[in-house]
């Protein structure tokens, strides 16, 4: 027992006095560790920001599209699918939101439209959308009616140049002037300017700002015209725009993209496209237990409404999340075996500084059996040293890696945040200290086996 | 009752060709006290009885005794303690360990032996004022000549307090001053009761034993009284 002791002292201090050797060793580790802890935790955030997003969609959406797909003739587009010329109106919207087991539906239209000088995409829906999807805002309300916009925080900066605060209250001109527009001369255009739009301007809009808006206009839309060619003027007039909202800040940090839009009404939006269909009908059932049901409704009901043609898929957020979840499922693999290969280099990382601190020291084994040390006691400090470097490299490894899986996505902001599970921390921990531990052993077993003649003559 | 009875030892190194009979059966008996000088050609087999002596190594065959009992067959923590407790062997190349002071080099033994670090000290500090490095004791080896790692070195084999010393050329890597302070040493340690077996090719070192024993091809070729011989000329 007291031999024991003397020998741990010992063993100890000949950490210290080599130091060099030990930080050495320790680095080996602590880099070993530290890069595993790294690479899951980062997969780990990787993986938690996609499935995260997908999620938020909510499990209860059911969405409309049009041309046949999914289902019916076995998936072979995907939910995806190439949609056909669009045969969904805003009708069918109104038809399927009041079915059974439905809460909410609405249409969604996309379109892009100028403003001043700038073309800003608009999502037209109805008012129950925010219903549907739950259209997060800082400031305002949705959408409610024609003549109503709810912009983007980055919308309203680019176009305001203003918060989410100061921007509702204003007023926007969307869509581009006649062509005589540009010829007025200014004065002209500010005094025909809200002389010609009243009705669209909701009331208690100030006049100052009508003056303002208007007078832009001649201006700034000119150019618009020239460049957006796709865009017919003739079914694009002018209208003014009260912006009654602002979108929050989308908290997306990455994945698929998810673009922050700007809303208008439905038939706003139908007008500035020139068309009579809707891109798409997104529905909320009224629980997660009544979606089948839902799809049921909507499949026959609207099938009815389209004279028995099922010119529509439907598809359910659960289908749409067991494609994410396929591709999540092989993202997972695809960063189990990054981890897995850093685990083997760090391992091996270990390994190797071991295998090279402890066979360089075979003479130095050797001096000590022939001072009378036992094979139990050269092993006992080998092992005392292997298991202390293990934990100390161990624990600063798991250290530096978390403080990385910090740093790195602030620098690369590309990245999701990481997400340290304790289970890799263990495994990457464990691993390294097993294979730390067996190679800081198993070489100084095999030299001390040696008859001490034989140790003192390697060099 | 002999320090050293050893029979009949033979030690064969490797197999079918490359087989080679270092000692073809050596028979040594050393009585408490003596210096015996061991001398013979390179590649007699010299350093091969040695380290059947010193317990390094295991002969191929024959029995050994020390301090009257029968050390060949002894294993694990016996033969540990043995060889520290029995034994002090001197290298030719010291076999210091370079990292650690000339303070701690000497306290190794101590250690396998449990003794408690003051004590430990105390001892180690007093076998280094014994070969004259009181001064050194806080330096590591490579800060010194080598005559002083070799005393540091024949220090750490006497701090256990051993029945006998062994040295493997102790002075072979050392200038004829510093190889003189050693064998001066060695002559002191003598003086006071220490048993020494001394490997050598000086005839002047071999010269200082009581006894030359000159091995050749693995046989011992001659074994005398030098003093003897010197007083009988
Ligand atoms: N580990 C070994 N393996 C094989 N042969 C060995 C080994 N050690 C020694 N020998 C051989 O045994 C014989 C005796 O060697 P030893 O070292 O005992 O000689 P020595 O008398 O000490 O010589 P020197 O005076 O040169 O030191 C030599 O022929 C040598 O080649
Ligand atoms: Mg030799």
């Amino acid at each position: 027992m007291r031999r024991t002791f003397q020998i741990a002292g010992m063993g100890l201090s000949g950490l210290l006095v080599n130091w060099g050797r030990t930080i050495l060793t320790m680095l080996g580790i602590v880099i070993g560790v530290a890069a595993v802890v790294l690479l899951a935790s980062l997969g780990n955030g990787i993986q938690k920001s996609i499935s995260g997003q997908i999620n938020d969609l909510g499990p209860n959406l059911i969405t409309i599209s049009p041309g046949t797909s999914g289902e019916q003739d076995g998936g072979d587009n995907g939910p995806f699918g190439a949609a056909a010329a669009s045969t969904l109106t805003p009708e069918d919207a109104r038809l399927v939101a009041g079915l059974p087991g439905v809460a909410a539906a609405s249409s969604n239209v996309s379109t892009v439209a100028p403003v001043g000088q700038r073309t800003v995409s608009f999502s037209g829906v109805d008012p129950s959308y925010d219903e549907v999807r739950a259209v997060g805002l800082t400031a305002g309300r949705f959408v409610e009616g024609r003549g109503e916009i709810v912009l983007s925080q980055a919308d309203a900066r680019r176009l305001l140049d203003s918060g989410p605060d100061e921007a509702v209250g204003k007023t926007l001109s969307v869509g581009t002037p006649p062509e005589e527009v540009p010829e007025r001369d200014p004065e002209q255009g500010s005094a025909q300017g809200p002389e010609q739009l009243p009705e669209q301007l909701p009331e208690g809009v100030p006049e100052r700002l009508r003056e303002q808006v208007s007078e832009r206009l001649p201006q700034d839309a000119a150019p618009e015209q020239a460049q957006e060619p796709t865009q017919e003027p003739a079914s694009e007039p002018v209208r003014k725009y009260e912006v009654v909202g602002v979108v929050e800040a989308s908290e997306v940090e990455f994945g698929p993209p998810v673009p922050e839009s700007s809303y208008m009404s439905t038939a706003d939006a139908l007008e500035i496209a020139g068309v009579e269909t809707v891109g798409q009908i997104v529905v909320q059932a009224e629980r997660a237990g009544a979606v089948d049901w839902a799809v049921d409704g909507i499949g026959r009901e609207v099938r009815a409404a389209h004279d028995g043609a099922r010119d529509f898929s439907v598809i359910t957020q659960r289908e749409l999340l067991s494609t994410f979840t396929e591709i999540t499922d092989q993202l997972k693999i695809f960063l189990a075996g990054i981890a897995g290969i850093s685990l083997l280099v760090g391992g091996i990382g270990v390994m190797n500084i071991m295998l090279v601190s402890v066979a360089e020291r075979t003479r130095e084994i050797g001096v000590r059996k022939a001072l009378g040390a036992t094979n139990a006691d050269v092993l006992f400090q080998f092992l005392l040293e292997a298991v202390l470097l293990s934990l100390i490299g161990g624990v600063i490894g798991v250290a530096v890696g978390i403080a990385g899986s910090a740093v790195l996505p602030e620098i690369l902001t590309d990245l999701p945040p990481a997400v340290v599970t304790a289970n890799e921390v263990a495994l990457a921990f464990g691993v390294s200290a097993l294979i730390g531990v067996v190679f800081g052993v198993l070489p100084a077993y095999r030299s001390a086996r040696l008859q001490p003649v034989e140790a003192l003559r390697r060099e | 009752m002999k320090v050293i009875e050893a029979r009949e030892l033979t030690k064969v190194y490797g197999r079918g060709e490359g087989r080679v009979e270092a000692l073809a059966g050596v028979s040594l008996d050393v009585e408490p006290g003596e210096w015996v000088s061991v001398v013979g050609p390179s590649g007699s087999g010299k350093s091969t009885l040695m380290n059947l002596l010193g317990l390094l190594d295991r002969p191929t065959s024959g029995n050994y005794a020390l301090d009257g009992r029968e050390v060949s067959g002894l294993r694990g923590g016996d033969l540990a303690r043995a060889r520290r407790e029995l034994i002090g062997f001197v290298f030719q190349s010291y076999n210091l360990l370079p990292r650690q002071s000339a303070r701690k080099n000497v306290e190794l033994p101590l250690v396998y032996a449990g003794t408690r670090g003051a004590e430990r000290r105390k001892r180690a500090l007093a076998a280094l004022e014994q070969v004259e490095l009181s001064d050194r004791a806080g330096h590591r080896p490579p800060e010194l000549s080598g005559g002083q790692k070799q005393r540091v070195a024949i220090a750490r084999a006497l701090v256990s307090r051993p029945a006998m010393l062994l040295a493997d050329e102790p002075t072979g890597n050392l200038d004829t001053k510093s190889g003189e302070g050693i064998l001066d040493l060695f002559g002191e340690l003598n003086a006071t009761g220490v048993t020494l077996i001394v490997v050598t090719h000086d005839p002047e070192v071999a010269r200082r034993g009581d006894r030359i024993v000159d091995i050749r091809d693995g046989l011992v070729f001659a074994d005398e009284r030098s003093r003897g011989l010197e007083v009988g000329e």
